[in-house]
């Protein structure tokens, strides 16, 4: 019994090891190359360019992912002052149109759909209202007190924003760092 | 002592091979168990539904199995197997403007190609997969695409401008439906 120690140690200590390991890659995996206020980017999303840390990040967390060629996705777990997205608190997103073909930004929570009485889950370039200067201001709360309303969570679950650009501009996609991307304020707290 | 550092060497050693193997196989496990998710009413799902083209509506709350999911989108999705014959994939384009892309993953997840509205001339599009090897001679307006391996994805996403708009729902479902999948037997 006694010769089988070391290796049966060995072996448990690997695999504590390789669980930790792999635990830490997979949540630092996704934080993005390119950090533009609160959103998070990867130019390499989806792409066979990902290395093998990205590609199991976004398999678990954003499968089937299109390159960035097609679209550009940056994701925000904060508001503008760093602070973690909260269910409980009402945010406002104001910007101006993405550079790009067709762009969204979509709530989420614990990466899914946020049940809300009108199916909304999303707002995007044909269905938020602009102002006269084409910028626009959405309104991240649990409940439709303004126009522009995206529906937040309840429960207080992972709360998270995907702005979606597709069909991203050639100066957009060539220098996405450059980009003007929407501010995430927080308006107040329940 | 030297025995210490010999098997702590080796834990080492052994700890790295399974983080590594295990970041490497994440991607193709999420693939099964998407797949198998997907296609949980049917029993043999990997013979069953290969090869052919599924059409879904835009999701809801609670039916969204994709992480991150984008709420906008009409997607047709299948998987590939092209092992003994090419497989072609033909689409009918909408003609509203809206944006329609074909895109092709491999088993890993990764994005390999993508053919978007603004690419096609004409209403239709018509790929054909094969395999490293196989030979085909496309007919004309065929697009010849090689699979990295003889497994993989296939997404046809057309974007829905406005979900709460039944008429757009049901205009992008026409479109969407006459999208198929077929091996080249």
């Amino acid at each position: 019994m006694k010769k089988y120690l070391f290796p049966i140690i060995s072996v448990l200590l690997a695999c504590l090891l390789a669980t930790g390991a792999t635990s830490l890659a997979l949540k630092n995996s996704g934080k993005g190359k390119i950090t533009i206020g609160p959103w998070q980017t990867n130019a390499e999303t989806g792409s066979g360019k990902a290395d093998t840390y990205l590609r199991a990040w976004v398999a678990l967390n954003a499968p089937w992912a299109l390159n960035s060629s097609e679209v550009i996705y940056f994701l925000a777990f904060e508001d503008s002052e760093g602070q973690t997205l909260d269910c409980n608190c009402d945010y406002k997103i104001e910007g101006a149109e993405p550079d790009a073909r067709w762009w969204s930004i979509a709530a989420y929570e614990d990466l899914h759909f946020i049940n809300n009485p009108i199916n909304r889950y999303s707002l995007n370039s044909n269905t938020a209202e602009f102002t006269n200067n084409y910028t626009f201001t959405i309104y991240l709360t649990p409940e439709a007190k303004y126009m522009n309303w995206l529906p937040s969570c309840q429960k207080g679950g992972q709360l998270a924003l995907c702005l979606r650009c597709y069909g991203p501009s050639d100066a957009f996609r060539n220098n996405i760092a450059a980009a003007e991307l929407p501010t995430i304020t927080k308006i107040n707290c329940r | 002592m030297k025995k210490i550092l010999f098997w702590g060497a080796l834990t080492l050693v052994l700890g790295a091979v399974l983080h590594f193997g295990a970041m490497v196989a994440i991607p193709h496990l999420v693939t099964n168990r998407l797949l198998s998710s997907v296609f949980s009413t049917s029993g043999n799902w990997r013979s069953e539904k290969v090869n052919q083209l599924f059409h879904a509506s835009i999701r809801m709350a609670g039916t969204d199995k994709v992480p991150i999911d984008n709420p906008d989108i009409a997607t047709s999705f299948g998987f590939y197997d092209v092992s003994d014959h090419p497989v072609r994939i033909h689409c009918e384009i909408p003609t509203t403007g809206n944006y329609w892309s074909l895109s092709l993953y491999g088993w890993n997840t990764d994005n390999y190609y993508v053919l978007n509205n603004k690419q096609v001339k004409g209403t239709k599009a018509d790929l054909i997969i094969i395999r490293k090897g196989q030979e085909y001679t496309p007919l004309p307006g065929e697009i010849v695409v090689t699979s990295p391996g003889k497994k993989g994805i296939v997404l046809v996403r057309i974007i829905v401008r406005d979900r709460n708009n039944s008429g757009e729902i049901a205009a992008v479902s026409v479109v969407q439906k006459m999208a198929y999948m077929r091996p080249l037997l």
